[in-house]
């Protein structure tokens, strides 16, 4: 959540989308450790596996990771780095650059003299 | 994880009408021929790239411009190394499904390194003219101890990482091309120097995009032949069900809270990885990012198919009585490999695993080169004047150092390893992944909690390797040493309160808010 905090805030649908995965991730662990027992011979497989092997596997590990990211991308350009943040960023750096060389100028004619 | 690997391995192995991995002799031509191919491809991008390395920003950043299929693919071969191709099939068939404990972070911490870290670097070496992460711990807390600190930590687990990789190498060249394990060594590392010392860290990106490329790809294929091997995911499932059906509950042959703690280690413990972070500098754009945590997530399931794949088929292949059992679970993928697969594709899987391994090394060298000559000498106030010239002796000297541990010493490369992880994530995780965005974080908070997690991490390992003490089943030095330092930074930080990042420039004050 922290990294996605932008001017000291989070978007809400940022901060909502963090708040899911973890609750879907961590609940998705408590849920298979809630679970007893293990899968008789004749168990349904989803996709070839048995349903909490599948649902580990795809549901708390595959799922989120391929969401997290797609949300990663949708949003990069209005709440992660934005085109105009980019622009002003350059533009401070380069005044920071510059006050600091003036500053140094003026050190070395202070030298000088 | 290789050393996780090693651990659960050395348990009992059923040893009656065992089978061990033996190339047959056929065999060796073809794949010593395909690592003869893989090999003059590492050639052509160590020559190109020497011949575009004139700076120490070439040397040990590529320059800051490569492009996002470059950095997905280097960050993907950073990451999983020779763990996913040799050890995670054995992990897998021994400790089942709890095993992919160790990999399913690696889906998910993408995205988040890439949200907490990612963007800050990357923006901070936009505006400043930063080669290492330890520069970006100096600028942003204006500490010279805080980087010196940061580089320390960064240049004691290269070592022991690389030793690690190394002596796999070794290992690989004895078992799968038949030189003898010492030689192996030394030739592995003297093919790393080769592109390491001439191209620096832009040979080793271009190697890594396409030997990333060449595990994807092979991955993809051997788990086809997986899936007719085992009669598909259905069949394997049934066989492993009628005889070992805990292999197949969501733990594993794990305790439930042992494969949590392993899922949380490893999705934090990635935040603090060097050779993976420092790459987030390279790219040629802040804004390309945007796509790579989908992409690299998208390439390494496609890897992690090889892993789950081969240690589910072994598994369902002797529990079906097809194969006789394991002798040496370390034969798992190779038996795979050389009984189920095309001789080619297996011949490209081994090399797989050898470029692999020196895809890391050169990862590490570069970041523990730039510790040496960069930060270390920027910590006591001085620079060195050639940075290109001493960071190739630095490389030099690192991988020998490497070389000569892996050498010397198992049991040191095992507990160099271990101890190399969790240096990095107990020393790096707080200042910067916390700190890049948190402005509370304080100098005071850095410096500390940089100390706690050099000298947890060092004591109790080394306490452990000594035999005087050792902590409880499931619990590990480098989770106590993250938590540690986790807690000195925050508690330190709260206690300095006033965080320096109003003391900041203007423009890095807004590179960390932005």
């Amino acid at each position: 959540m922290l990294g996605a905090r932008r001017h000291g805030r989070v978007r809400p649908g940022v901060g909502w989308l963090f708040l899911g995965t973890a609750a879907w991730v961590s609940g998705g662990l408590l849920a298979l450790l809630a679970l007893p027992g293990v899968d008789p011979a004749d168990a349904p497989l989803v996709l070839g596996l048995p349903r909490r092997a599948a649902f580990l596997l795809l549901g708390v590990g595959l799922a989120p990771g391929l969401v997290v990211p797609l949300a990663y991308a949708l949003v990069f350009d209005r709440d992660t780095l934005p085109p105009d943040d980019l622009a002003r960023l350059h533009d401070v750096a380069r005044r920071v650059r510059e006050e600091g060389e003036r500053a140094g100028d003026t050190a070395d004619g202070d030298r000088g003299r | 994880m290789l050393a996780a690997s090693s651990a659960l391995a050395a348990s009992p192995a059923p040893a009656a009408a065992a089978q061990e991995a033996v190339i047959p002799p056929g065999a060796r031509p073809t794949i010593v021929a395909v690592a003869l191919v893989y090999l003059a491809v590492v050639a052509a991008i160590a020559v190109w790239a020497g011949r575009r390395t004139r700076t120490a920003e070439d040397f040990f950043l590529a320059g800051k411009a490569i492009g996002l299929l470059a950095l997905t693919f280097a960050a993907l071969a950073s990451t999983f190394s020779s763990f996913t191709f040799l050890g995670g099939p054995s992990f897998l068939y021994l400790a089942g499904l709890g095993a992919m404990m160790f990999v399913l972070p690696a889906t998910l911490t993408n995205a988040l390194s890439a949200w907490v870290l990612a963007k800050r670097l990357r923006l901070v070496a936009e505006i400043r003219p930063v080669l290492t992460l330890p520069d970006v711990v100096g600028l942003r807390y204006g500490s010279r101890a805080a980087q010196g600190l940061a580089a320390l930590a960064i240049l004691l687990g290269v070592v022991g990482y690389m030793a690690t990789q190394v002596a796999g190498l070794g290992v690989i060249m004895d078992s799968v091309f038949g030189l003898e394990k010492g030689w192996g060594i030394w030739l592995g590392t003297a093919v790393v120097l080769a592109y390491a010392v001439t191209g620096g860290i832009k040979a080793g990106i271009y190697t890594d995009l396409a030997q990333g490329v060449l595990m994807a790809a092979a991955s993809v294929l051997v788990f086809l032949f997986v899936l007719e091997a085992g009669s598909g995911m259905a069949g394997i499932s049934r066989t492993i069900l009628a005889t070992e059906p805990e292999f197949l509950s969501p733990w594993g042959l794990y305790s439930p809270l042992a494969a949590v703690s392993l899922y949380l280690v490893f999705s934090v413990g990635v935040l603090g990885q060097p050779h993976v972070m420092h790459k987030f500098f390279m790219i040629r754009e802040p804004r390309r990012l945007k796509w790579y945590p989908l992409l690299v997530t998208v390439a390494m399931v496609l890897v992690i198919l090889i892993m789950f794949g081969i240690g589910m088929a072994m598994k369902a292949l002797v529990a079906g009585e097809a194969i006789p059992p394991v002798a040496n679970p370390d034969d798992v993928a190779p038996l795979f490999l050389l009984g189920h697969t095309p001789l080619v594709l297996a011949a490209v899987v081994f090399s797989g695993i050898a470029a692999a391994i020196m895809s890391s090394v050169d990862s590490f060298v570069n970041v523990g080169a730039a510790a040496l000559t960069h930060d270390l000498p920027r910590a006591f106030g001085r620079s060195v004047r050639n940075e290109l010239l001493h960071g190739r002796l630095a490389t030099v000297a690192l991988a020998v150092a490497a070389a000569l541990t892996a050498q010397l010493s198992d049991a040191l490369v095992i507990f160099l390893g271990i101890f190399g992880y969790g240096l990095f994530a107990s020393a790096l995780v707080p200042v910067l992944a916390l700190g890049l965005n948190w402005e509370g974080a304080t100098r005071a908070g850095a410096v500390a909690s940089l100390a706690a997690g050099l000298a947890v991490t060092l004591g109790l390992e080394l306490l452990a390797y000594r035999g005087v003490f050792s902590l409880p089943t499931g619990v590990t030095a480098s989770a106590l040493a993250l938590v540690t330092s986790l807690a000195v930074f925050l508690g330190v930080s709260f206690l300095t309160r006033g965080g320096t990042t109003d003391e900041l420039p203007e423009d890095l004050r807004l590179a960390l808010r932005m």
